[in-house]
């Protein structure tokens, strides 16, 4: 056998089908990042209140959201939520009653819990001193996060979060469970007409592939634009992130962070 | 509101058990295979020509740019096959189960990322310990084996520990090839008793704890490491939250 | 156990005339007394220099006059407002007090210029162009109008530190605090702006 065997003319006949699968897969990725970053913030509030009982709150979403499986977060609101009858004729049916919605509302958990620890790790990174000078020029605690804090902490996160992004798009392969045809449905089934074990599978990997390395080349630009315009390398170096939980490809940092990269 | 008999429970229980012990055993052997290579790797690419280094960065660029799913598919699917190709007749009489398809794949993916890491950490050792080695003329094996690749260790542990708690939470993944797993039991419990919320909190419940406990251990092994080691450069527990 | 006492008697009533007055100012870290029952006074228009040894509360006592510090005991009052424990109150001090850290922090995403501009478009809500013309003032004031695109990262200890010293004159304080205002600064900068300091209006 001389290298894999990819029947060309499947690849190109299958390819609109998978284009429609990736599509898919690039909405179910969107729509689970914008709402799990914007449930991280105020996850990450609670989390780093002085209140006891909301910071112990936040600690235990994040423990089991970043704890559990992806699949089992699936199967648990598919078939734990979708099937409440109370919930059928309530507001949030519109969540459960679909496919689409229980699948956003367990990878946007997921998500939110990693991007509340990664967040809570860039704003602690902030270092003090520069919040104090801001406090006392007399700056509102409400301005200093917003045009300090926040802008000091993408910097710092932006590393971190990248690799959350680029493993959480890889996670979403398993949405297929709760029946959303996504790309990696679309390969599959089409392995399951064709019995071709190897085009439609590697085809599909290579757009994975694709879009994960546009995904990371867009962050990489992103931060050398942060980088380039607003601090200097040499001088002020961004501080890696200690304690700050990322799935996927931290490892390159591994040897200068010297520190646990949970 | 629970309708089961003891006898039922005890039934899924049982098998629930069967489960875990098979996602165990699986994550287990995985992610021990996927050590031993991510290793070599390791060793096999350090310092070595242009093409051995283009050849490793192409292995990582896509086995860290593809879901693992994927990857599980493509060696369950097409596992059969590549033996055929590869061992002739031979390899026809070898049959792909889920779990070894599991095993190969996940331990494939991983082998990259720890290869990764171990490079990493190699890379950075200091200089002067591999000129200190040659100045006493350690034997190459001495100088890795018991020189470079502990103190290399050390540094990557904490890699390794994240390494495997994300790799545990990937094995479900190959309940999707069929596997019975912890998962795929809990997922038939849930469906024939109509109580998805007890089997499938009970399951992440399982995989949070049986990761806590690991990175304890971890967390001690690193202490146990360090005792008496480096003074001057800030030993990685301490930042260890 | 360390503290200042080289002030004068400090008054008890507070006199229109004095810009601050401290009366047995009390903090403490943990067991530790930084500040032991300080009292001072300082009047309008008048500039004073605090030297002690390292470690004697210098920069405790500075900070605080600003609220950046809980202070454990004694009355602080600047500016005719007490600081107390209400925030409104801090925030009320601040925006009459402008401070130079000893270690500058300067803002490391923003240049020389949108340092000094942030403060005056966030707190006066001034517009970028008149931000910009202020902060300009300024910056040309500590002869640092060539670096004022500037990121801190490129800037010298001197230089940014003239940035912090612009950055807070930005605000026009009434009362302006420097932790070691001249530590990074060459001789002839320091004498360059203590001449400067004696031409600003109110000082501390
Ligand atoms: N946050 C803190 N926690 C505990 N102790 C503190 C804290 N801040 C200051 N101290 C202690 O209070 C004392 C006074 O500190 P401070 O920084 O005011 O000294 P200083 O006079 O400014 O010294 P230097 O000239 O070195 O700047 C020191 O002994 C210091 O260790
Ligand atoms: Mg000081």
């Amino acid at each position: 056998m001389t290298g894999l065997p990819i029947d060309l003319t499947l690849a190109r006949d299958s390819l609109p089908a998978l284009l429609v699968g990736l599509r898919t897969t690039v909405f179910v990725v969107a729509l689970s990042l914008l709402f799990g970053l914007a449930l991280a913030f105020p996850i990450c509030f609670a989390r780093m209140s002085k209140l006891r009982f909301p910071a112990l709150m936040a600690e235990t979403f994040v423990v089991f959201f970043r704890g559990a499986p992806v699949l089992i977060l699936l199967y648990l609101v598919y078939y734990g939520f979708g099937q409440i009858d109370a919930l059928r004729n309530g507001p949030l049916w519109i969540l459960f009653g679909s496919a689409w919605g229980c699948a956003i509302v367990a990878l946007s958990l997921n998500h939110a819990a990693y991007m509340t620890e990664i967040l809570r790790g860039s704003l602690l990174a902030v270092p003090r001193g520069i919040v104090e000078a801001s406090e006392a020029l007399g700056v509102s605690q409400r301005n200093i996060f917003l045009h300090v804090k926040m802008p000091l902490a993408i910097r710092y996160g932006l590393k971190a979060y990248q690799n959350e992004v680029v493993s959480f798009i890889k996670g979403t392969a398993v949405v297929s469970v709760v029946t959303i045809t996504d790309l990696a449905a679309v390969a599959n089934g089409i392995f399951e007409e064709t019995y071709d074990p190897f085009t439609p599978i590697l085809c599909a990997a290579a757009l994975y592939w694709a879009f994960v390395n546009l995904v990371r080349i867009g962050f990489d630009l992103w931060g050398r634009w942060l980088d380039r315009h607003k601090m200097d390398r040499e001088r002020a170096p961004v501080p890696v992130l200690q304690n700050v939980p990322t799935r996927g490809r931290l490892l390159r940092q591994i040897g200068r962070v010297r520190g646990r990269v949970l | 509101m629970t309708h089961l008999s003891l006898a039922e429970i005890n039934g899924y229980l049982r098998q629930l058990g069967e489960g875990a012990l098979i996602t165990l055993e699986l994550f287990l052997t995985s992610f021990a295979l996927a050590f031993v290579m991510g290793v070599f790797i390791a060793l096999a690419t350090l310092s070595r020509g242009r093409i051995v280094t283009a050849a490793w960065r192409i292995y990582a660029s896509i086995f860290m740019g593809v879901p693992s799913l994927l990857v599980i598919f493509l060696v369950y699917y097409g596992g059969s096959a590549m033996l055929i190709g590869l061992f002739g007749a031979w390899g026809r009489s070898i049959d792909v189960s889920p779990f070894g398809a599991g095993v190969a794949a996940l331990s494939i993916v991983y082998a990259a990322y720890i290869a990764e890491l171990v490079r990493g950490a190699i890379d950075n050792l200091p200089k002067g310990q591999f000129e200190a080695a040659r100045a006493l003329a350690l034997p190459r094996g001495v100088l890795w084996g018991k020189v470079i690749l502990p103190q290399a260790m050390r540094l990557a542990l904490p890699g390794l520990v994240n390494v495997w708690s994300f790799m545990l939470k990937e094995t479900p993944l190959v309940s999707l090839a069929g596997l019975q797993d912890l998962v795929a039991s809990a997922k038939i419990a849930a469906g024939a008793t109509k109580e998805p919320f007890i089997f499938f909190i009970a399951t992440a419940l399982l995989f949070i704890a049986f990761s806590g406990l690991t990175l304890k251990l971890a967390m001690r092994l690193e202490k146990r490491l360090d005792r008496g080691q480096n003074r001057d450069e800030a030993p990685a527990s301490e930042v260890a939250a | 156990m360390s503290a200042l006492t080289s002030m004068p008697p400090a008054p008890l009533a507070v006199p229109a005339d004095v810009a601050i007055a401290l009366t047995g100012v009390e903090k403490r870290y943990g067991t530790h007394r930084a500040l032991a029952g300080i009292d001072l006074a300082v009047g309008r228009g008048e500039r004073i220099v605090i030297c002690g040894p390292s470690g004697s509360g210098k920069s405790t006592l500075i900070r605080c006059i600003n609220g950046l510090e809980r202070h454990d005991g004694g009355r602080i009052v600047v500016n005719g407002i007490e600081l107390t424990s209400e925030d409104g109150t801090v925030q009320d001090v601040r925006q009459e007090v402008g401070m130079v850290f000893q270690h500058f922090n300067l803002f490391p995403h923003l240049n020389a210029l949108e340092n000094c501009m942030l403060a005056p478009r966030l707190n006066r809500g001034l517009s970028r162009a008149q931000a910009e013309t202020l902060a300009m003032k300024h910056l040309e004031r500590v002869h640092l109008a060539d670096h004022v695109r500037k990121y801190p990262g490129r800037l010298s200890g001197g230089q940014q530190q003239r940035v912090a010293i612009a950055r807070a004159l930005c605000m026009e304080p009434r009362i302006l605090l420097f932790d070691e205002p001249t530590s990074a600064l060459d001789p002839e900068w320091s004498t360059r702006c203590s001449a400067s300091w004696r031409n600003w209006r109110r000082a501390v």
